[in-house]
């Protein structure tokens, strides 16, 4: 049971003067119940990843299967779906209700009114949009956050078996990014979940596993915690690291004994604490 | 898979196309299509498909980009040929004949004339386009209208209109892709059902591009304020084009050449 991509290549414009290759031989598999990271420096491929994954570029060369089965086209309506969030998938939205744009999808799978309604409704209290004070207003009208969060109700209405995320919290305040870094949690009970993100630091905490891609290669596929461990990985494809472990970097640097790195900021402040005790 | 440059975008060259003053090329091309229009015979055509062949070569923009923008008019290219092709109840001798309808050899060559006209023009100002940066295209056409000032013709505004509609082309055309490819991975269909039912299909794309189209516009708007843009009057640009000599023998010596030999054959 997996969505998999096997020696997966894909260049734009492939045979022009503009040929850019995205992916090169990628190799990597997603699980149900996993959350995974795929970071990378820009134009490393990630988007192009998520979007061969999804069915919505065809690979050049290689295989896409999902639970085993060879894909074929948008994996949206085929079973166990694979629903794509957008970067700005706010921008979607057209429907004249917030409630009417979330059933577009469950419309789309062929489900009754009823059973779009219910889908809707379901998908909106999980964003954290209670259905009496979102649902009958336009998607117009909703704020920057939670336009993006009708936005993935639309999609997880749908109830992939696989859910991919293309920089969810790209442009949105503390607020909204929490919010978003929730759903990603609570998706992972009923789904694969693939994150493509800048911001590693929002991410780490809750992923089970990292894709690192640098100039569409897999440069490192792992547990989360492993380049926690090894955060120059992340400085050798070209991204910062987050803070807190750019701290412990340094204390390391400067010769305290640290143990292990630690993402959470309060443990990270104690290792630091106990390696200094240790030099002493 | 998306085309690398959408039809008639800027192709960047060193070209001596590409160097052309571009009221100079818009001239050219202008004597091209007097060209097309006045010749009357295939040596005419002939004589064209070489001055745009020979235009490509020396533009070396790829031939299939120029060609590309033919698929925009197939179906005008189609119907010119049939229209001209297809005799009903035909009295003479026909080439294929399916009940009333036949084909008429005379009429197809008349069809094949016109086609032939309309790829060379459709070649002519593609490579205008693929050769001239969209600012450059705006800064020539301006320069063009701008004796029209003296009616009060606003020839600045009128350019950066076409400048910020050129601009916008290519991220207009990306945006649309996306909403598209958003909408399919929610399920969408645009491919299936009768031609009111595909209509219909476009609306959940149609709304938000508009939608971001107008929000969009509107940002542009305030930024350019915000940047003491008031219109055209008085504007002064950072390189102003300026007509060589060698662009000028281009446009004389060209012109009255693509005119004569129209006028002739």
């Amino acid at each position: 049971m997996s969505l998999a991509l096997s020696g997966v290549e894909y260049t734009y414009a492939a045979d022009t003067a503009f040929a850019a290759r995205a992916l090169v031989g990628v190799d990597v598999a997603f699980e149900p119940g996993e959350v995974v990271l795929v970071l990378g420096a820009t134009g490393s491929g990630k988007s192009t990843l998520l979007r061969v994954a999804a069915g919505l570029l065809a690979q050049q060369s290689g295989s896409v299967t999902l639970d085993g089965r060879p894909v074929d086209g948008p994996l949206a309506v085929v079973e166990p779906g694979v629903g794509f969030v957008f970067q700005s998938p706010e921008m979607q939205l057209f429907a004249e209700t917030v409630e009417a744009d979330v059933e577009f999808g469950p419309h789309n799978q062929g489900l009754s009114d009823d059973e779009a309604r219910v889908r809707a409704l379901g998908a909106l209290s999980a964003v954290g949009l209670e259905a009496e004070d979102f649902a009958a207003r336009s998607p117009f009208s909703l704020s920057g956050g939670e336009a993006r969060r009708a936005a993935i109700a639309g999609v997880l209405a749908m109830s992939p078996g696989y859910l991919l995320l293309d920089e969810p919290t790209a442009g949105l305040d503390l607020a909204g990014r929490e919010a978003v870094r929730g759903i990603v949690e609570a998706a992972r009970r009923t789904a694969g979940v693939v994150v493509v993100t800048h911001a590693s630091e929002e991410f780490l905490g809750i992923a089970d596993r990292v894709v690192l891609l640098s100039g569409g290669r897999v440069a490192f596929d792992g547990a989360a915690d492993a380049l926690v461990q090894n955060p120059e990985r992340l400085a050798e494809a070209g991204l910062k690291p987050p803070e807190v472990l750019r701290v412990q970097m340094l204390a390391r640097d400067a010769g305290l004994p640290l143990r292990r790195f630690a993402l959470d900021p309060v443990e990270a402040a104690a290792l630091i604490a106990e390696a200094r005790e240790a030099a002493r | 898979m998306k085309a690398p440059v959408p039809f008639g975008q800027y192709y960047p060259g060193d070209s001596p196309v590409h160097h052309l003053e571009p009221r100079a090329k818009m001239g050219l091309v202008a004597a091209f299509m007097v060209m097309l229009f006045t010749v009357d015979g295939f040596p005419g055509l002939a004589a064209a498909s070489a001055v745009a062949a020979a235009a490509v070569a020396v533009s070396s923009v790829p031939p299939r980009l120029v060609l590309r923008g033919i698929r925009a008019v197939s179906v005008i290219l189609v119907f010119t040929l049939l229209a001209h092709g297809l005799v009903w109840n035909p009295a003479t001798v026909t080439l294929v004949r399916i009940g009333p309808i036949g084909l008429d050899p005379q009429g197809v060559l008349t069809g094949v004339f016109f086609v032939v006209r309309i790829v060379l023009l459709v070649v002519g100002t593609s490579l205008l386009t693929l050769t001239t940066s969209p600012v450059r295209l705006a800064d020539g056409l301006e320069r063009l209208m701008r004796p029209l000032e003296v009616v009060r013709f606003p020839a600045g505004e009128v350019a950066m209109m076409l400048t910020v509609a050129l601009r916008f082309i290519p991220t207009t055309a990306e945006e649309a892709e996306k909403i598209v490819l958003a909408q399919v991975a929610r399920g969408a269909r645009f491919d299936t059902g009768g031609p009111v039912k595909r209509a219909r299909a476009y609306v959940p794309v149609l709304v938000p591009l508009f939608v971001n189209l107008f929000r969009r516009a509107d940002e542009l708007a305030t930024a350019m304020e915000a940047r003491c843009y008031r219109g055209g009057t008085g504007r002064t640009r950072y390189t102003e084009s300026m007509m060589t000599l060698v662009d000028k023998a281009a446009l004389i010596i060209g012109a009255s050449v693509m005119i004569a030999v129209g006028m002739v054959l």
